[in-house]
């Protein structure tokens, strides 16, 4: 019985040891310089690896995943600005593929409630927020994690009609940009109903406004009677 | 001796295919990167999330794996096992809960590279290197707490990689820490219901050397893995991280 062991292995001996640790190290090493370090790093100072390819294959996956895109059509830059009016809430969505990049930049004079998101096409209804909350402004930039449609939600909880300016530049489509002329269509009915609303909206603001400031108007000539 | 271990070897069998069953669905696609963006859009206590990403690096981290079956490759009574688990289970607990609570940041490579050393480590004490060739024997069982401690610095690094926020750190890191304890049972099961196996046949004789020998290749390759990871972060700054990016400033004028 071994004590280390606990068994009747036979362990090596000293020489045999040093020769086994030894194949061990000379193994790791061969298989570590030979074919680990020139796919994972690029580091090569055996010339093996250039020479299999194992080093383009590294070189190559680091450039897909970060440094430079590039795509061959596409690109542009817009700006919009809308308004909207106490209680209401608008999404702007543009369409991008996977891996294109939007860069963005938000602002305005007051807090907006906002979710910006993403919604497959493969998958619609399972929407995924990239970042939500209640700002002012937000600029950043998104790879799209998948084709569908990239967006803003936003609403107004505050007393005042606001304004908020959006500038974007990357490949993407807006969705007013889309062919499909019944979602033209659609959209331009539905930008119409939401036009009428706020128009009323605003006329009726002002009458009552204007009510408003007749009667305290009348009731200040009264008591100066 | 035969009659305890076909009484343990029904029992790891029941537990493994159980394991085996539950494992499925988190081999079937990687979802390391979805638990990044999950942990940093939820703050706040997460404790079942953290509990289950805590076990799964466990699972899947083939380092920590190695090192556990250098450690119990020749540990054949349960209560030996216990004994070394709970030395190793201490000694990452308490790097990882001060590692994270501290922000002490060790280059991950490093870490990692000190844990493919670990598994050199094992893989020579099986051997019986120590008294072949220095003629003396380290305490294991302090070794092992030792080993533990790196490996928990390990766990404290990938756990600050994923950018907490400091509301409910303290449950979030024990949830983590709770299931690497988890973790390391499953593992330690599957691991030992083959080692029984293993130890009932011939061949674990006519093997065991050779075995240890491999053990210690792939501890060797590790370090070289890990050491070449550090040289070209040296040489090339770190990795820059593909994600949706945001800037704290409009940086455009007019």
């Amino acid at each position: 019985m071994n004590p280390q062991t606990g068994t009747s292995i036979a362990l090596p001996s000293r020489k045999g040891l040093l020769i086994r640790v030894l194949v061990a190290l000379v193994a790791a090493l061969v298989i570590a310089f030979g074919f680990v370090l020139p796919a994972e790093y690029q580091i090569d100072p055996t010339g093996f690896g250039k020479a299999t390819g194992l080093t383009k294959m590294g070189a190559g996956g680091v450039g897909a995943t970060t440094a430079a895109h590039s795509y061959t059509e596409g690109f542009r830059t817009d700006r919009i600005s809308l308004t909207l009016f106490p209680g209401m809430d608008y999404e702007y969505k543009v369409h991008m593929k996977e891996g294109e990049v939007l860069v963005y930049s938000w602002t305005s004079p007051g807090v907006w409630e906002y979710d910006f998101h993403g919604e497959p096409d493969k998958d619609p209804g399972n929407a995924v927020s990239y970042k939500a909350g209640n700002a002012s402004e937000s600029h950043g930039s998104l790879i799209a994690p998948f084709e569908g449609i990239h967006g803003w939600f936003w609403k107004n909880n505050t007393q005042e009609p606001m304004e908020i300016r959006l500038r974007m530049a990357g490949v993407y489509m807006p969705r007013e940009d889309l062919t499909d002329p019944d979602e033209i269509e659609a959209e331009a009915a539905a930008q119409k109903v939401r036009d009428r609303a706020a128009a009323e909206k605003i006329k009726d603001e002002a009458d009552r406004k204007a009510a408003r400031e007749k009667m305290e108007r009348e009731k200040a000539a009264k008591e100066k009677k | 001796m035969c009659a305890p271990y076909n009484d343990n070897v029904r029992a790891f069998k029941i537990l493994f295919f159980s394991l085996l069953a539950s494992c499925i669905p988190a081999l079937a696609h990687n979802v390391a990167a979805k638990d990044a963006e999950f942990l940093k859009q939820n703050a706040g206590a997460q404790i079942i999330p953290f509990v289950y990403l805590g076990a799964k690096h466990m699972v899947t981290g083939y380092d920590h794996l190695l090192f556990l079956l250098g450690v119990i490759f020749f540990l054949y009574r349960m209560k030996d096992v216990a004994v070394y688990v709970t030395c190793f289970a201490i000694g990452h607990s308490i790097t990882l809960l001060t590692g994270v609570l501290t922000g002490v940041h060790l280059n991950p490579f490093i870490v990692d590279a000190i844990i493919g050393l670990s598994v050199v480590y094992k893989a020579f004490d099986n051997l019986d290197g120590f008294r072949t060739l220095f003629g003396f024997q380290p305490n294991t069982k302090a070794t092992v707490l030792m080993f533990g401690l790196f490996h928990g610095f390990g766990l404290a690094t990938k756990l600050q990689e994923l950018s907490l926020s400091k509301e409910g750190l303290v449950g979030n890191m024990l949830s983590f820490n709770l299931g690497v304890e988890f973790g390391q049972l499953i593992a330690l099961s599957v691991i030992l219901f083959f080692m029984t196996m293993w130890r009932r046949t011939s061949d674990f004789v006519k093997h065991a050397v050779v075995a240890n020998v491999a053990i210690m290749t792939a501890g060797f390759l590790l370090m070289a893995y890990q050491l070449g990871g550090f040289y070209n972060e040296q040489k090339n700054g770190p990795a820059p991280k593909p994600a949706a990016q945001e800037v704290v400033k409009d940086g455009t004028r007019g």
